[in-house]
């Protein structure tokens, strides 16, 4: 299809063609060079910096691993993680003054463009930030301040990053919000990513504590540790107390970790997902704790009433009042009651007194006095004592002892059941100062018995306060430690002992932890503890024990004699030392009139069931002489008698049977209804 | 010479359509109407790829010359066409911008076309074979000047009105391309171009949106462009992501299908903004053989139109591949953020029908000039004067 055309001879214009042909060429080449050039520039000068905008698409969220739940020695719940929402606010969605001006224009009264025409994109932000607070911040559980402030600061120094803004929300509280901003202007929650506008809502977990009781003694509380140095960032939320802070590696588990990238919308692209470790829970810890038995102190201890005979803490007026529960087969922990007067509902008590409280143990720790000398085997439970008249001993070697009673010379049992100081002390030096040392630290005394709670104090001796003088026990010091002065210890210490004792002389420590369990509270994996070493002889221990039957049916702890049970024990009155400052020093001081009084026993003496503390510091009772007998021998009866019905443990004797022979001549009744039934 | 020159050109436009169709493989899932069958523009683009070859075959055996006869007639059709863009229930409104007209046909359905691309091929036409007709008064204010701009000035305004600014500026250009090289003087299009710039510049301050447009160019790299207006931010929102995406992909590229961004950070990814695509999929290796391309099919294209047997022909092989390489130079620059933000699409590459098809079509009409020049020099060997 050509047409017929002669070609053209040059015209007088065509140069100037081909001259400004060969200038628009130039042109078109040097634009094509300089293109070049600046993509040289953006792909390989530039790649590092632009590669990481959009490494930015890249989100690792954390997976929370459920923290591990502390059940009671029957599978009860005592802390478990329940579920709740985790706030997390996303800077930058904060980028955006076209998303940010859309969510804010129902509030601002003004159009999405206007707002944008008019503001800068930093005041847009100001203002999204302060309507957002207003609508978050009390669900949040904070000030309307404080979320502006946390959320400014982040923007400020990470623009373009994601934080919790908050930990915990409750599911019901985290779908009431997300109602008020849908409503409110805000967007729609993304089912699918979670999230609505700048907040993202993801699963987490809170710690709740279940039981009705106090607890936090034992169990501990869960929260954000206090901050080392002022202006430090806050750590993350961990055990800070008690059985949480002690297995705080076992129950926290190890949060998973999850990477992705998400797309322009938001939403993650499948095909990019990055690496994936699921999250290990917390192991589950099951305490012998016995939440029933738990309550049942709590209601005892709380309890006031006019019965004769009975001690009820609010007639004490005492400082501090402690009792501790424990099966003396397993030497688990079966409840611990604390009573003083700091704290209370309002200022629950982080400490757990059977591991931290120090006292001088006073009388109960004639116990272990008798179980040594016994456990040598150079005296018996008949071998006679000398007793110097007048129950005073002034033998010059060591400062005078006195006795209660002048009772003259007493058997090796009746030292026990008289509770003579004299006898005591007699016992501990016929074994010699190093042996009885020895002995006092093998029962467990002065040393750590690793009991499952963040802190344990030690103990110590007169003389040997820092415990590194072992061996060199004064007789002086003996003389004291005999019969519990001069000698700190705590309750669990002492609870082991009586534990050895009962059990014929194999020394287990009180614990508090049973054993890891599953989520059905099935068995998993036994606590780690070593072989129990035999400390005395069985022997040794049975004398011991009967001695102790002694001391509750005739001797200091008759008080606490039962009408029900047969309960041994032994009663303990210890001066109490205070601190005070004297010549800016501060100093140890007895003050007359403060005393502890303790008891310490267990019951049915025959076949012991349940063994128990009391501790009343420094008693302060005009109804009430202030003596172990007569104030924690009746508690712990009281306290004990009950324990015995919540476990169904049938009486021994009907309460008329034992009625009469006391009432008669003070005859112990020998005749069991029943046999004793665990 | 000139054989490999026209086998360059095809070449260069095969590869770069070639290239073309991968990227809209690749991005064809993430353009808003392409998530429910990303197949479905791939086969649309198909079709208008044959269309567009047809009619490339077709002009490439008809001699140019016939297109300088009914350069006028077919000129006055598409300014109608352009008309029918404001018609309501004909004309087609997309984004603020009324390019495209749709009619219905049965059997078919809607078939809609952007007469503004074709627009930029007749403006062409047109101009050159006003400058042909007087070349001797191409010297002359109002014949060589005043005239032909008037005449170019009624697509132009009609496509401006639209509002596509960038196809209006882009015909401007090559029209003053055109003019350049016809010979008007120097003089009066520096005059022309310093009033311009004038007049663009008091309208750019008038208009709010356009002022906003330009401070937000000049603002590009700036950190603290959120102290400014929010929609300032916006307004650079798309040239940041594409600098981004190209920036990332580095000197190899993530790889083919690998962009990150067209995952609905960088709106067109398909059309304007594909460019960017190529560079974060294929890196520097990628957009400098793009770049290669496009200058091969330009200095071909200018190879042709220098080497063509008359001043029409000349004239319009420039125009035409002045247009193609214009639209390229300029989609390459708003990418790489060298020019303010300005949608258009990239040649043989964006997704686009109306677009390759005349494109396509100013490729035809370039080889044509090609065979006409070889065969005006076969002519000249068996009849030398």
């Amino acid at each position: 299809m050509s047409i017929s055309h002669p070609v053209r001879p040059p015209e007088p214009g065509d140069r100037c063609l081909r001259i400004r042909a060969g200038l628009v060429c130039a042109g078109v080449a040097s634009i094509f060079i300089l293109l070049g050039w600046r993509l040289v520039h953006l792909q390989v000068r530039e790649h590092g910096r632009l590669q990481a905008e959009v490494e930015l698409h890249r989100r690792t969220e954390t997976l929370d691993a459920s923290r591990g739940a502390i059940l009671d020695a029957r599978n009860r719940l005592l802390a478990v993680d329940e579920p709740v929402q985790k706030v997390i606010f996303d800077c930058n969605y904060l980028q955006s003054g076209e998303k940010l001006a859309d969510a804010i224009e129902k509030s601002e009264n003004m159009s999405s463009l206007d707002l944008r025409h008019t503001f800068s994109l930093e005041i847009i932000q100001q203002r999204y930030i302060a309507h957002m607070a207003r609508l978050c911040a009390p669900a949040m559980g904070m000030t309307e301040q404080e979320f502006q402030e946390k959320v400014s600061s982040r923007l400020a120094s990470r623009p373009n990053s994601q934080f919790p803004i908050c930990r915990k929300i409750s599911v019901a509280d985290a779908l009431k919000l997300r109602d008020a901003l849908e409503s409110a202007g805000f967007g729609r929650y993304r089912e699918n990513v979670g999230s609505q506008g700048s907040l993202i809502f993801r699963n987490s977990f809170d710690r709740t504590y279940p039981a009705n009781v106090p607890l936090t003694h034992i169990v501990g509380a869960f929260g954000e540790p206090p901050t080392l140095k002022a202006g430090d960032q806050p750590r993350p939320p961990q055990g800070v107390a008690g059985v949480e802070k002690f297995f705080e590696n076992s129950l926290h588990g190890t949060d998973g970790e999850r990477e992705y990238e998400i797309d322009g919308w938001r939403n993650e692209i499948p095909a990019y997902r990055g690496h994936l470790i699921p999250p290990r829970n917390g192991k589950n810890l099951r305490l012998s704790i016995d939440l029933g038995l738990q309550s049942l102190l709590e209601a005892e201890l709380d309890a006031t009433g006019p019965r004769q005979g009975e001690v009820y803490l609010d007639e004490l007026n005492a400082e501090r009042v402690i009792v501790v529960l424990f099966d003396p087969a397993t030497m688990g922990v079966r409840a611990i009651g604390c009573r003083d007067k700091v704290h209370g509902v309002e200022k629950p008590l982080l400490t757990n007194p059977v591991s931290e409280y120090l006292y001088e143990p006073g009388s109960t720790i004639k116990i272990v006095t008798l179980a040594t000398a016994l456990n040598t085997g150079r005296v018996n439970a008949n071998t006679v004592i000398p007793i110097p008249n007048g129950g005073y001993y002034n033998g010059g070697d060591v400062s005078p002892i006195r006795d209660e009673h002048d009772d003259g010379p007493l058997s090796v049992a009746d030292v026990l059941v008289k509770s003579s100081n004299i006898g005591a002390f007699e016992l501990a030096r016929m074994q010699g100062s190093v042996r009885f040392e020895q002995k006092i630290r093998e029962f467990g005394f002065c040393q750590k018995t690793g009991f499952e709670s963040p802190v344990e104090s030690r103990g110590w001796t007169a003389g040997n306060e820092r415990g590194d003088r072992t061996g060199k026990m004064t007789l002086e010091t003996l003389s004291r430690v005999a019969f519990g002065n001069a000698i700190v210890v705590t309750p669990a210490q002492m609870c082991g002992a009586l534990g050895c004792i009962i059990n014929d002389g194999t020394l287990r420590p009180l614990h508090l932890a049973e054993s890891w369990v599953d989520d059905r509270g099935n068995h998993l994996e036994a606590m780690d503890r070593p072989e129990p070493p035999q400390i005395i002889s069985a022997r040794a221990a049975e004398v011991v024990r009967r001695a102790m039957l002694q001391v509750v049916e005739r001797g200091s702890g008759k008080p606490g004699r039962s009408q029900l049970f047969e309960i041994a024990g032994k009663t303990g009155t210890a001066r109490k030392a205070t601190t005070v400052i004297e010549k800016g020093r501060a100093k140890q001081k007895y003050i007359p009139g403060d005393v502890i009084c303790s008891f310490i026993g267990f019951l049915p003496a025959d076949k012991p069931r349940l063994a128990g503390l009391v501790i009343v510091d420094q008693p302060k009772s005009p109804k009430h002489s202030a003596y172990g007998g007569h104030i924690a021998a009746p508690l712990f009866r009281r306290i004990a008698e009950k324990a015995m019905a919540y476990y169904e443990v049938a009486p021994q004797f009907s309460p008329e049977v034992r009625k009469l022979p006391q009432a008669a001549a003070n005859t112990p009744a020998r005749a069991p209804l029943r046999p004793t039934s665990r | 010479m000139s054989r490999g020159l026209a086998g360059f050109l095809v070449i260069s436009v095969l590869l770069l359509t070639a290239l073309g169709f991968v990227m809209l493989q690749s991005t064809g899932a993430y353009s808003l109407e392409g998530q429910a069958d990303a197949m479905a523009s791939v086969s649309r683009q198909a079709a208008w790829l044959m269309l567009g070859l047809g009619v490339a075959g077709i002009l490439a055996f008809t001699d140019y010359h016939l297109l300088e006869r009914w350069a006028w007639p077919v000129f006055w059709v598409l300014v109608v066409l352009l008309i029918l863009c404001y018609v309501p229930g004909l004309g087609v409104t997309k984004g603020g911008a009324s390019r495209w007209i749709a009619v219905r046909i049965p059997g078919v359905g809607n078939v809609q076309g952007q007469p503004s691309e074709l627009a930029k091929i007749t403006a062409i036409i047109g101009l050159a074979a006003w400058c042909t007709r007087f070349r001797d008064r191409r010297k002359h204010i109002l014949w060589g000047f005043i005239y032909p701009l008037g005449v170019i000035a009624v697509p132009v305004g009609l496509i401006a009105g639209e509002v596509d600014l960038g196809t209006a500026s882009l015909i401007f250009l090559a029209c003053a391309g055109i003019l350049f090289l016809a010979g008007t003087r120097l003089v009066y299009m520096a005059g022309a171009v310093l009033l311009g710039g004038v007049l663009l510049g008091a309208t750019i301050n008038q208009i709010e949106n356009r002022k906003a447009r330009v401070t937000a160019f000049l603002h590009l790299d700036d950190p603290d462009v959120s102290k400014l207006k929010a929609e300032i931010k916006d307004m650079n929102y798309q040239q940041t992501q594409a600098i981004i995406a190209i920036g990332s992909g580095g000197v190899d590229g993530k790889g083919l299908g690998e962009s990150r961004q067209k995952m609905y950070y960088l709106p067109l990814p398909h059309t304007d903004s594909v460019f960017a695509i190529v560079g974060e999929e294929l890196g520097l290796k990628g957009t400098a053989g793009v770049l290669l391309l496009f200058a091969m099919a330009g200095l071909c294209g200018m190879g042709i139109a220098i080497q063509a047997p008359d001043r029409f022909g000349k004239l319009l092989g420039f125009g035409l591949i002045s247009l193609i390489v214009g639209q390229a130079a300029i989609n390459i620059g708003v990418t790489t953020g060298c020019l303010p933000n300005k949608g258009m699409p990239l040649p043989f590459i964006s997704y686009g029908g109306s677009n390759l098809f005349s494109c396509l079509a100013a490729v035809g009409i370039l080889l044509n000039i090609h065979r006409q020049t070889r065969l005006a020099e076969d002519d000249f060997e068996i009849h030398p004067r």
